[in-house]
């Protein structure tokens, strides 16, 4: 791989992190709905992976958006938005509590240790949750944001030794922290989600993250 | 696709989809949470590794506030903002003169409750019909917005009769008050009143009727006095499960058996209480304790055991040469027991078949009880949430008057246990200018019969009628509205229809059963996320003052907050808000106990402690009636014990009402006819795994006591049972599948379902997680309006 096409990857990585973090951070909206429906976002995802999970995950996403493109966008959203509420935000027993913490330790709470290594990951490299102790800092779309962030510092290290410390910071937080998780946290959303867009979403994030893991461990051997 | 490059193996980038992906995320990037922090990247936070956790870790005190009847200190190791963990009481040494006041399991699990992932977050509304369990999360504009303007156009509309601060026991601080009164209490008075309420589920039937016989409800001897007794005798009470934290009487306890004390148990069940402390258990059937009173008065009786000259001297009715005038020899106690009025003397025959207790168990009770001085007689709330419960409760003091165990140290007239309260001030709610009041139990009457709710249909007290039954209610801290409320099915199928109650606000940690029947909700902030302080005492005086811990989490807010909004909203902000801040409150509290009480500290100190306690006392109950009745005469018509009470008398129901406390058939009792399809007596006894309600969703709770059906041997083998079977307990009430525990510390015929589990009804209305009240009934006690939240008749099978 020529340089050109190194920095298009970590671009695309970045893009796609992003997304990830944006999505499960957020509520959906309808702008957001009609834009991914309207240009066809999931029949063009921009790596092409030969990853099983992924493939399913875009596959249940391209149809979602397929069988709704003729659907009031405002009705469609009010139904994702009573899936993600379900899922993530309450109010009531939650189907998927969206923090490592609450999969990681035994009692299942907010704020344990994970939590707290989470922070000191985040504060390592200058970075700190806005709502710091009103919400948990570990939550999945802050954990994909914070991968996003370590991918632009990457793009815009000066030198060779930033770029491999930065990789091996991005292997690292995957390995002690997404990673330990994301399996049980993905098979949550599939068993309770209402919707092919969350099934599907879940589906990708764990399909990609096992990818991206591996390429990242590859290339740290390069 | 279009431009496509070789990325690496298994993976190919394209290019034109990227672009698209870009340009479609560009505005999204920027909604993120991280934020770079002034003080830059190169701090290193000390991460939480083995034996490092606690490391320069600040402990702060706070406190354990729910409705167990105790209250606990708590400990939070606090860092960087998060409660790392909780200790509780450590301050020694740990003796009679300082108890400790240790937390029990439910305290020490308080962390579960601050950090579990389903703590109500956000404020959100109703979308789908009431109950349907559809929300959807709104800001707090609209939902104060919403909040008010209800309140405002149906007091206009139906006055301020019609909305009603329901009954709330989950928060219970100096300045957070769900249980009348608080920031709640002053918002409504402000807005010109609210209807209140008398009784509670706790002890309705007791408090309504011990006034009758004693002239008040309070008087007991206070459990420090335990050691003084050569004997105990406990009808029910369960301290062991109840009040489990270690300032508490469960402790007294101890020290009487030490001293050698004999104790004996009275209940159906074999209680924790029962298995650490009784030399004797003595099982009875539930609705039965007045029978076996009446049993061992006949033996006393006939047996000449009894002591005349104190009941001569201080009572009335007892025997028909001390009936009050005008009332027609026949009516007393004695003629009672010894059958001159109904023809069936009160033999222990007569009793066994009853309660199910041996002869010869009833006559030696009566013998020990008789031969012995002094006996401290004790009854728990258990025996009084009865459909006989006024009656149940007023026939264990006649034990204490007919052996004179009154007035001297180490007796007990068959009275809750007395106390010397902490002094404290409390956050003004002001008066309520509503003077109607209903009975707490009869909230459902109040909204299914509209303006029929009367005096006379349904013991509305203040006012002859309510003019339009309930229309708004505020739920804040509370679970009586479903789930601690008798026939939830009834309940909610009331709630569902909003042309009767037309807005229900809900205030709370968690999703509650009670909550799901809300049209907003707003989520309130755990005793962790603010400052406050709680008195108890029960024995030795307590104070504690709760530091906060950590900022309030989520979108929480407090109810003063609330309260403070909708004030402003509603145009009342000047009559509300004092310009104070909760400090200001706290420490004009703090300043009342320093009236009070002169070695209380200053509030700085109480703040950094956390803590007061006072010298432990020694209460005698009615000492001073007892030493000179005639100067210190009891507040009753007569001024003595009145074992016939006149007023009974006079109501003129003899069968449902007596002058004297008899035995009371009960509907769905141990010899009624519906025990042919309801064969058995279901109790829901208190678990120590929950306060009520609270700590129902705690892991730690449910490993510590699963919710389970406790069930004889003999019935279940009746049944084809075995334990840990999932079983069906109905009625025609309601349904509720529950796995069953099966032991022989309960008597055969009777089953008991822990109260307080989350009622959690299956498409088919049957309740799977084991809630007691979808098979309890709404008719009320006969005197007291209140709770008989233990007689249900059932029947049990496997599912």
């Amino acid at each position: 791989m020529n340089s050109k096409e190194v920095s298009i990857l970590l671009e695309v990585r970045e893009v796609i992190y992003t997304f990830l973090s944006t999505s499960f951070l957020l509520s959906p909206t309808s702008t957001q709905i009609t834009t991914v429906i309207q240009q066809r976002l999931f029949e063009e995802f921009p790596l092409d992976l030969d990853n099983q999970d992924a493939i399913n995950g875009l596959e249940l996403l391209s149809s979602w958006a397929k069988e709704n493109e003729n659907t009031n966008h405002e009705e469609l959203c009010k139904e994702l938005l009573q899936d993600y509420n379900a899922l993530f935000v309450g109010p009531g027993h939650l189907l998927a509590p969206p923090w490592e913490s609450v999969y990681l330790t035994e009692e299942k709470l907010t704020f344990g240790d994970p939590t707290m290594k989470v922070r000191a990951f985040y504060l390592r490299h200058g970075l700190e949750y806005y709502r710091k102790n009103s919400e948990p800092d570990d939550h999945f779309g802050l954990e994909m944001e914070f991968m996003a962030k370590l991918i632009s510092k990457q793009r815009q290290a000066q030198n060779k030794q930033d770029e491999q410390y930065l990789v091996r910071e991005q292997i690292a937080f995957l390995q002690d922290h997404v990673l330990k998780w994301l399996n049980d946290f993905a098979n949550d959303i599939c068993q309770n989600s209402k919707t092919k867009y969350y099934k599907g979403l879940a589906l990708l994030a764990k399909g990609f993250l096992t990818w991206d893991y591996q390429n990242l461990k590859e290339s740290e051997i390069i | 696709m279009g431009n496509v490059t070789e990325a690496k193996k298994g993976a190919t980038v394209s290019r034109r989809s990227f672009l698209k992906w870009s340009a479609a995320l560009a505005g999204s990037a920027a909604l993120v949470g991280c934020m770079p922090v002034s003080s830059g990247g190169s701090a290193e936070p000390a991460v939480a590794q083995a034996g490092e956790r606690h490391l320069n870790a600040e402990i702060l005190p706070t406190i354990c506030w729910h409705n167990c009847g105790g209250r606990c200190q708590i400990k939070g190791q606090v860092k960087d903002g998060v409660l790392l963990s909780i200790t509780t009481d450590n301050e020694g040494p740990d003796t009679p003169d300082n108890l400790q006041a240790r937390a029990c399991l439910k305290g020490r699990a308080q962390r579960q409750r601050l950090y579990h992932p389903d703590r109500l977050k956000y404020p959100v509304k109703r979308v789908g019909e009431r109950g349907e369990g559809k929300w959807e999360r709104i800001s707090w504009e609209e939902a104060l917005d919403t909040t008010a303007s209800e309140l405002k156009r149906i007091i206009d509309q139906y006055g301020n009769e019609s909305v009603h601060y329901i009954y709330a026991s989950g928060v219970g601080g100096a300045f957070n008050q769900s249980y009348m009164g608080g920031p709640t209490g002053r918002l409504l008075n402000c807005l010109g009143g609210y209807l209140s309420f008398y009784g509670n589920y706790s002890q309705a039937n007791y408090m309504y009727a011990i006034p009758y016989m004693f002239g008040s409800p309070y008087g007991g001897s206070s459990p420090t006095t335990f050691p003084d007794a050569k004997l105990i005798v406990m009808f029910g009470d369960n301290p062991a499960c109840t009040r489990v934290g270690g300032l508490n009487s469960t402790y007294y306890l101890k020290l009487a058996k030490q001293n050698g004390v004999k104790i004996i148990v009275i209940d159906p069940r074999f209680s924790d209480t029962a298995s650490t402390f009784a030399d004797q258990w003595i099982p009875i059937r539930p609705t039965t304790d007045s029978a076996l009173v009446a049993a061992l008065a006949y033996i006393m009786l006939t047996e000449g055991l009894h002591d005349q000259a104190f009941l001569d001297k201080y009572c009335v009715g007892f025997d028909d040469a001390h009936l009050p005038e005008g009332v027609p020899a026949g009516n007393s106690y004695k003629s009672y027991v010894m059958g001159d009025s109904d023809g069936q003397p009160k033999t222990p025959e007569w009793a066994s078949s009853i309660t199910g207790i041996p002869v010869d168990t009833i006559k030696q009770l009566a013998r020990e009880i008789a031969g012995v001085k002094p006996v401290f007689f004790i009854q728990g709330r258990g025996m009084q949430r009865h459909a006989n419960g006024e009656f149940q409760a007023l026939s264990v003091p006649i034990l204490a008057f007919m052996t004179g165990n009154v007035g001297i140290l180490g007796s007990n007239p068959g009275l809750y246990e007395g106390f010397t309260p902490v002094r404290m001030g409390s956050y003004p709610a002001g008066a309520n200018p509503v003077e109607a009041k209903i009975s707490f139990f009869m909230f459902t009457d109040a909204i299914e019969k509209g303006g029929n709710h009367t005096k006379e249909s349904s013991g509305l007290q203040g006012a002859d009628r309510l003019p339009h039954g309930i229309k708004f209610i505020w739920n804040y801290g509370g679970n009586a509205l479903v789930n601690q409320h008798s026939d939830t099915g009834r309940t909610t199928a009331l709630l569902k229809d909003t042309s009767k109650c037309e807005f229900i606000l809900g205030i709370d940690n968690f999703m509650t059963p009670s909550m799901e029947y809300s049209d907003i909700i707003l989520p309130d902030i755990t005793q962790f996320e603010q400052e406050d302080i709680v008195t108890r005492a029960l024995g030795q005086g307590l104070a504690l003052y709760g530091r906060k811990l950590v900022e309030p989490m989520y979108e929480c807010k407090g109810v003063y907050e609330i309260c403070l909004e909708l004030a402003k909203r509603l145009g009342v902000q000047d009559k509300f808000d004092e310009g104070k801040t909760q400090e200001q409150y706290l420490r004009e509290a703090v300043a009342v106990a320093q009236e009070a009480q002169p070695d209380f500290p200053s509030f700085e100190e109480f703040r950094e402690k956390g803590i007061y306690k006072t010298k432990p006392s020694k209460i005698v109950a009615y000492e001073a009636f007892i030493k000179d009745p005639i100067a210190n005469p009891l507040p009753t018509p007569s001024g003595k014990i009145e074992i016939f009470s006149k007023t009974l008398y006079d109501m003129n129901r003899p069968d449902e009402i007596p002058a004297v406390p008899k035995y009371i058939e009960v509907k769905e009792g141990p010899r009624s006819p519906l025990r042919e399809k309801y064969p058995l007596q279901c109790i829901g006894h208190h678990s120590k795994r929950r306060v009520h309600s609270t700590f129902d969703n705690l892991p730690w709770m449910e490993e510590a006591e699963p919710q389970r059906l406790w069930m004889n041997p003999q019935d279940a083998a009746a049944r084809g049972i075995k334990d840990g079977d999932l079983v069906k307990v109905y009625n025609d009430r309601g349904t509720v599948k529950v796995k069953v525990k099966i032991t022989p510390r309960l008597i055969p015929g009777v089953c008991s379902l822990p109260q307080g589990a989350w009622y959690t009804p299956d498409a088919n209305g049957v309740d799977i997680r084991g809630c007691i009240n979808t098979l309890t009934t709404w008719e009320p006690t006969k005197l007291a309006w209140g709770n008989p939240q233990h007689t249900n008749l059932v029947q049990v099978e496997k599912a």
